[in-house]
């Protein structure tokens, strides 16, 4: 090998990593990632009566009823292969909160309890079995299911609740505790678990938490892994643990991971509510929705998650099953109500007329889902339609002009006396669209046009709208394409992520002192019905006054094989595991 | 409309803490050397998304690249050389129009388009070949399935990276073939009443495959480039479509990972190259 | 008339004769004029866009249809796509962006190519080195990773991606522009100017840049459908020229969803880029062969 070419070689790869570097901003904390993709369960279930899924057998294949085809035997072994839409950012449960991921620990790994806001019973046992609350409420006494073993075969007790529980109080934790550790202490004060023997666990708190096991339903991690292996709290996110193995109780156990691929889970046996019909289920990994699509078709996965745009071709598949599901997921135009342009809810009110809202859920999803009347979901409690914006353009030109726009040359709004617009600039605006919301920002963008009013759409990626807007004083952006999901019923979610802190912490740099009052206490009451009313009060402020201007109610679309049985599973959108007993799916031969 | 993003508004302390713990506080310059430093003793970092460490993850992806680009590399030379060769030696046949139509249509074809159509046409409406991935699960799988299922698999890929590559040295064979040809010591040899076929193949042929290696070197870039769309677009799993994922949600260590192994794959190559062009030019040997 | 005049007029004269040669060498090949003739086709398309377009390209629901990709009609003669917008309409809007990023980003490369080759034929040294190394690293990456890492910092819209093409694309021109520069450079004429004090820089353009006309034509004929090859990868996955814009590539990004069920959504626009870049490989083919003194006369 010649010198020039040694040369050659450092020069490159030198000048490969200069680049790659120079280009990385200091200011991105790419962590968010992970943070923002989140499904919490808290609050309580009544709701859910108006929730009841959908399921839209969609095909040409007879369903058959489970009893004639469904004798036990038959429907012992064969492999399930669910594809993914993302890669697993890891395995252990304490630290990942991304939804494929709650998929995969719904399959392998349990909380004590499952609660949470869109469950359709009561708080549910699972590795708890029972407990009651001292009469001043502060102390808890939770006794274990007995005779529950670890996928390792070891035993899971008390111990391992307590290891558990401090864990994810411990600071050290890596940042996906960080997220769940709030719901562990109280004014700042983490709870006490105690192993009072090896099946009983007892809880000490501060205050009063009503909902204590709504809040930590977490899954479980087993104390003598950790131990055995010497990793401290702080090594935790770096080891096997996370990065390629998990232990738990669940029905299925981890036995593969090809990185990149898929991870391969087998029956767990000797699992306390009974072996698995299945024996095996793939997690296989295919980010790019297209590529999903063309597995479905092609029968290569039995269930996917699918984009409604879908349907249609789905439809005509007699190979292939529809499950559309009723979600508690939204899609908004946010405004930045700091930017002059916006600060007049007018404004924001003539885009909710000028926008063919139904023309938007044709475009982004083929129809399947409902014109928003209310500014949160429809699980939120006290849930009534509020009266309509209906698409009128001429409506949003009147109240526009009211504003002080008025139209310029070649059809533009060009302001006239609007405050903080220099008189003559024309009514042009950035549109921020994450990918997958192209569709959404195209109708948008169309409609918009109708009326004189220019936006630019910008397709950039989520997280880097977040690195550039997140928690800013003046906040960049114009109007984003945004909107959220699994936010709840007790409307904490939208306190803390919109409309609720301060001008910087909300998205929409939105504070309403009115608001503000309300959201205090709505937080400090448990009575649900209460609650309603304040968040109703709450909601007809918001629907005046429209920081964000929601778009569409979504749907999920599974397409799965029709010879799967997932009748049994209490398939549920809302809850973080989708299969509430995912032992009882099964596959005919 | 897959995750619902939950948006969730860090404090400033945590986004502190979390840039502290990434070390993002420290300038440029600084973050850049401690990762050469690092990236020296082998410690590439570890993903922001995964956790894991990125050599881990290339290192789980690299086989599979290598198995794609490899059969693109095998179909090309089995294809490309043939082909031009043909073309060069029935200069301005049907033949030889034919090839050089069909290549140029083959360099002009993005990659994608065409897999396109192959997906198509192989798997939508014959539904010979899957679309998606690299092996099914699900079949029991012993170990002669197992290679016929990735074969399967790797057809389509195969196919949409190499065409291009086999057009490219088909025309640089047919002119590599037709330059040599025009050469003194082939009309010498031809004078000396050698048999054509000794002639072509024994000395034409052979000296026309020199300046071939050098393609080697120019191919590689090319397919470490088709590797990024092709696999994306049909669900490989390897060091391309992790490249664009960890582009799109700014995976820097990845994404640095990614690049110095194309770097240094495209190097390694080029030595390769060298490598070969000592071994079969006897003039260089001798220097 | 000095030496040095007499021998810039026989350079003149020789150009001429070889433009002429090259013409009628260039003439023989058959696909290069199928090239010329089909391309102009696009080219003008291209540039009366804007008043042969059926419709608004960017106009939602031309056909009151949103959300379902619908086939050729009488009304819509490639039918509409997703949202209802001609795609006749979209795909000369695309021609009239692809071919520019092809134009226009082979000019920036153009730009850049002959400056870099020129400081580096002429002045030699340390110049020639770096100005070589950097050419060859260039050359030895894999260029479309390098281009998604740079686009995915910048603003996201149609000059950036221009520019970034552009950035990437001035090595082959480069490299022939030092070559013909150092071959000349020991020529008697030039050294001829140089004692009688003309500047290097009016050397190197009277003197030294018309002689690596030809090759350089050559390579930019060859670098324009690589660019918009390049323009087509990035928007296709969605690095590239922003929507509602439409460039072909960004049609076929939107396109793949519906590869099964839609054909007049996905195969005119891969048509039309497989024709374009073909016609510029055809003429750069046949400019090869006609300025190649070696192949002359086989």
């Amino acid at each position: 090998m010649s010198k020039k070419r040694l040369i050659l070689i450092l020069f490159l790869i030198v000048s490969t990593i200069s680049l790659l570097t120079a280009c990385q901003p200091a200011e991105v904390t790419p962590e968010t990632i992970t943070i923002i993709e989140t499904v919490i369960v808290e609050g309580t279930p009544q709701v859910i009566e108006k929730e009841v899924q959908v399921t839209v057998a969609v095909t040409a294949v007879p369903e058959e009823p489970a009893e004639e085809v469904g004798e036990e035997s038959d429907r012992q072994g064969g492999v399930f292969t669910w594809g993914m839409p993302d890669e697993f950012p890891g395995f252990n449960p304490i630290l990942n909160n991304n939804y494929t991921e709650l998929w995969l620990f719904g399959l392998t790994s349990e909380p004590l309890t499952w609660g949470g806001e869109n469950y359709p019973t009561e708080l549910k046992p699972i590795l708890a079995e029972s407990w009651e609350v001292s009469e001043d409420g502060l102390v808890w006494t939770i006794h274990l299911r007995q005779g529950v073993v670890w996928h390792d075969g070891v035993e899971f007790t008390a111990d391992d609740v307590v290891f558990w529980a401090n864990a994810i109080q411990d600071p050290e934790t890596g940042e996906g505790a960080a997220w769940w550790r709030p719901r562990f202490e109280t004014a700042g004060v983490p709870h006490t678990f105690e192993a009072v023997d090896k099946y009983t666990v007892q809880v000490t708190t501060a205050e009063p938490i009503p909902s204590l096991l709504n809040q930590i339903c977490v899954p479980l991690i087993p104390k003598h892994y950790f131990e055995e292996n010497g990793v401290s709290n702080a090594d935790m996110a770096n080891d096997p643990f996370n990065t390629e193995i998990n232990i738990g109780t669940g029905p299925f156990k981890m036995v593969e991971y090809r990185r990149g691929e898929a991870a391969v889970l087998e029956a767990n046996p000797d699992y306390w509510r009974g072996k698995p019909y299945l024996d095996t289920v793939v997690l296989r990994v295919i980010p790019d929705p297209t590529a999903m699509l063309a597995a479905v078709q092609s029968g290569e996965v039995d269930w996917a998650q699918v984009e409604p745009q879908y349907v249609p071709q789905l439809l005509q598949n007699p190979n292939i099953e529809l499950h559309i599901l009723k979600m508690d997921s939204f899609r908004a135009l946010e405004f930045n109500v700091k930017k002059p342009m916006f600060a007049d809810k007018r404004v924001r009110q003539a885009f909710m007329h000028a926008v063919d809202r139904q023309s938007v859920i044709n475009a982004y999803v083929m129809g399947y889902g409902e014109i928003p009347d209310y500014p949160f979901t429809h699980v939120v409690y006290g849930y009534e339609p509020l009266p309509q914006y209906e698409y009128d353009p001429d409506k949003a030109l009147e109240l526009l002009a009211e504003v002080g726009w008025v139209e310029g040359p070649n059809g533009t709004l060009v302001a006239e006396n609007v405050e903080g617009v220099p008189a003559g600039t024309p009514f042009e605006f950035t549109l921020d669209t994450p990918p997958r919301y192209q569709a959404i920002g195209t109708v948008v963008q169309a409609n918009l046009a109708d009326i004189g009013v220019k936006a630019n759409m910008l397709i950039q990626d989520y997280p880097t709208w977040l690195a550039e807007n997140l928690g800013k004083e003046d906040k960049p952006y114009d109007v984003v394409v945004g909107g959220g999901g699994w936010l709840g019923s007790d409307g904490a979610g939208y306190s803390w992520a919109y409309y609720a802190g301060s001008a910087t912490n909300s998205q929409m740099s939105y504070y309403n002192p009115e608001v503000e009052g309300l959201w205090a206490q709505v937080t400090a009451t448990d009575d649900k019905e209460v609650k309603g009313e304040l968040l109703r009060e709450i909601a007809v402020i918001l629907w005046d006054e429209l920081p964000m201007a929601p778009l569409l109610w979504q749907n999920w679309v599974f397409a799965a094989n029709p010879k799967v049985h997932v009748e049994e599973t209490e398939l549920n959108p809302n809850l973080f595991a989708l299969f509430a007993k995912p032992e009882t799916i099964w596959i005919e031969k | 409309m897959y995750a619902d993003p939950q948006k969730r508004v860090l404090t400033a302390e945590e986004a502190e803490l979390i840039r502290e713990k990434l070390g993002l506080n420290q300038p440029v310059y600084v973050q850049y050397f401690k990762w050469l430093a690092t990236s020296l003793q082998g410690n590439l970092g570890y993903s922001y998304k995964t956790k894991a460490p990125v050599l881990d993850e290339i290192l789980a992806r690299l086989p599979n690249t290598l198995l794609l680009a490899g059969s693109a590399i095998f179909l090309t030379l089995l294809l490309g050389i043939p082909i031009g060769a043909i073309s060069a030696l029935r200069r301005y046949s049907l033949v030889d129009y034919f090839f050089t139509i069909l290549s140029f249509i083959g360099i002009s074809m993005p990659g994608f388009w065409l897999a396109f159509i192959l997906i198509t046409v192989f798997s939508t409406r014959l539904g010979w070949l899957p679309p998606v991935g690299m092996r099914s699960y699900g079949q029991s799988l012993g170990s002669i399935q197992e290679i016929i299922d990735v074969g399967k698999h790797l057809v389509m890929p195969m196919l949409a990276m190499a065409v291009v590559e086999i057009a490219y040295w088909a025309r640089y064979q047919r002119s590599s073939l037709l330059e040599v040809l025009g050469q003194d010591y082939i009309r010498t040899a031809r004078a000396k009443g050698l048999k054509e076929r000794i002639v072509v193949w024994k000395h034409a042929f052979r000296n026309s495959l020199i300046p071939m290696i050098t393609l080697v070197g120019l191919t590689l870039p090319d397919l470490v480039n088709g590797s990024y769309i092709i696999e994306t677009v049909f669900g490989w799993p390897g060091l391309g479509r992790m490249g664009v994922q960890s582009i799109l949600i700014r995976d820097y260590p990845v994404v640095m990972g990614v690049t110095m192994l194309s770097a240094l794959l495209v190097v390694v190559g080029n030595l390769l190259a060298d490598f070969l062009y000592i071994f079969v030019d006897p003039r260089i040997q001798q220097n | 008339m000095t030496t040095v005049e007499q021998a810039a007029t026989s350079n003149n004269l020789k150009r001429e004769t070889q433009l002429s040669l090259a013409w009628r060498q260039f003439k023989r090949h058959k696909l290069a004029v199928f090239g010329l003739c089909v391309l102009p086709i696009f080219i003008l398309v291209a540039v009366f866009g804007n008043w042969i377009m059926p419709y608004d390209p960017n106009a939602v629901a031309a056909d009151g249809v949103i959300g379902m990709p619908q086939p050729p009609s009488r009304k819509h003669l490639l039918g509409v796509d997703l949202y209802g917008r001609d795609m006749v309409s979209r795909l000369i809007s695309g021609a009239q962006i692809s071919l520019s990023v092809g134009f226009v980003s082979v000019g920036i490369a153009l730009i850049i190519g002959l400056i870099l080759g020129s400081l580096a034929g002429f002045y030699g040294g340390i110049f020639d080195t770096l100005i070589t190394r950097l050419a060859d690293i260039f050359l030895s990456l894999p260029r479309l990773f390098l281009i998604m890492i740079v686009n995915s910092y910048l603003p996201p819209n149609i000059y950036n991606v221009m520019v970034v093409i552009g950035l990437f694309s001035w090595m082959n021109i480069a490299r022939l522009v030092r070559g013909e520069i150092l071959k000349i450079k020991t020529l008697d004429y030039i050294h001829a100017s140089t004692a009688l004090g003309a500047s290097s820089g009016s050397i190197i353009l009277t003197h030294m840049l018309p002689n690596a006309f030809a090759p350089v034509i050559v390579a930019t004929t060859i670098g324009i459908p690589y660019a918009i090859l390049l323009e087509s990868a990035l928007s296709f996955l969605g690095l590239g020229v922003m929507p509602p814009q439409a460039s072909w590539g960004n049609i076929l990004y939107e396109a793949r969803q519906w590869i099964s069920v839609a054909w007049w959504y996905w195969v005119p626009p891969g048509v039309l880029i497989s024709l374009t870049v073909l016609c510029f490989n055809f003429i750069g083919d046949g400019l090869r062969d006609a300025f190649d003194p070696t192949l002359r006369g086989k």
